[in-house]
């Protein structure tokens, strides 16, 4: 929110907007939740909305952040580590332990040996 | 020598913010890092999952969807109190506040219930991972509303003082209150409502 008097209701205005189309993406979400989808469409489609959603309020806000160029900082610093902190643990192999991947591979050592009979 | 601290309510010259807009932001900053951590937790155990219940099969979608609407409608009352407060129009700013406050309350309301109905469904952290981090998310995001509703109710009663005493200063510190207030509803519509609920 800015400070300034005579941006009240340039503001409100903003803010009307902002929440008007986060309603309008929160329903088609709601309509979303309805398809039965697999694992990795579900979390595609959750991170699409987050995007969506979280670049709506960005896009709404652009003209307030271009005036402080300390917030484009702490905002691009934020969104940075955000990425990483999620990014980090996905792509690395060794945070896995005890998923199915892992379980796929004991089931795989627990198997018995193939004996093989010699005629 | 003056012992007030500078830039309470005017811009500090090198950054262009006063010191409470730069520490709010700064705040917001590390809260969305531990939201952050807490959903890159949940992706992480989502797509390791053999099995992952879809949320709309345990939770109550209407519940949460109400709550969402409520918030929604809350972070709206907030805009107009400001904007009240800005235009000198006192008496509609605190009816426009202690509306916001009422929402958060309703918010907490249908938490409860909905936790309620969970637990006697037999849902508890311990159920599954999915209504562990389901219970951690939501449980710290009310403590947040919580915390929000504490400051909200003090600037609408005791705090309401310093509107008389320095005007600008008490506009400012709703302005804060009210940022603080958009990022938790926020974090709720952006985030867990989606992720938790409708996928």
């Amino acid at each position: 929110m800015s400070t300034d008097t005579h941006d009240v209701p340039k503001m409100v205005a903003l803010y009307k907007k902002l929440f008007t189309i986060l309603g309008v993406i929160t329903a088609l979400g709601i309509g979303i939740a309805f398809l039965h989808m697999p694992v990795w469409l579900a979390v595609v489609a959750a991170v699409v909305i987050i995007i969506v959603k979280g670049g709506v309020v960005v896009e709404v806000f652009k003209p307030l952040l271009a005036t402080r160029p300390i917030l484009v900082i702490v905002f691009g610093l934020t969104v940075f580590f955000v990425i990483g902190l999620i990014m980090l643990p996905v792509i690395d192999k060794g945070t896995i332990v005890g998923t199915q991947h892992i379980g796929k591979e004991l089931q795989m050592q627990e198997k018995p040996a193939e004996v093989h009979h010699g005629n | 020598m003056s012992s007030e601290i500078p830039y309470i309510v005017e811009e500090r010259p090198d950054t262009g913010l006063n010191n409470a807009t730069l520490g709010i932001w700064l705040f917001l900053s590390s809260e969305v890092m531990l939201f952050g951590a807490l959903f890159s937790s949940y992706m992480l155990m989502r797509v390791g999952a053999a099995h992952w219940p879809s949320g709309a099969s345990l939770l109550s979608i209407p519940i949460a969807t109400l709550n969402t609407v409520i918030l929604i409608s809350s972070s709206i009352a907030v805009v107009f109190a400001w904007a009240s407060l800005k235009e000198g129009n006192f008496a509609k700013f605190r009816a426009c506040w202690a509306l916001s406050i009422l929402g958060g309350l309703a918010f907490l309301a249908l938490k409860a219930v909905e936790y309620n109905k969970d637990f006697a469904e037999g849902l508890f952290p311990s159920s599954s991972t999915f209504m562990a981090i389901y219970f951690v998310l939501t449980g710290l995001h009310g403590l947040h509303i919580i915390g929000g509703l504490i400051v909200n109710s003090y600037l609408l009663g005791p705090g309401a003082k310093m509107h008389k005493e320095d005007p600008a200063r008490y506009a400012h510190r709703i302005e804060i209150a009210g940022i603080y207030w958009h990022f938790v509803d926020l974090l709720w519509i952006i985030l867990l409502f989606p992720v938790l609920y409708l996928l």
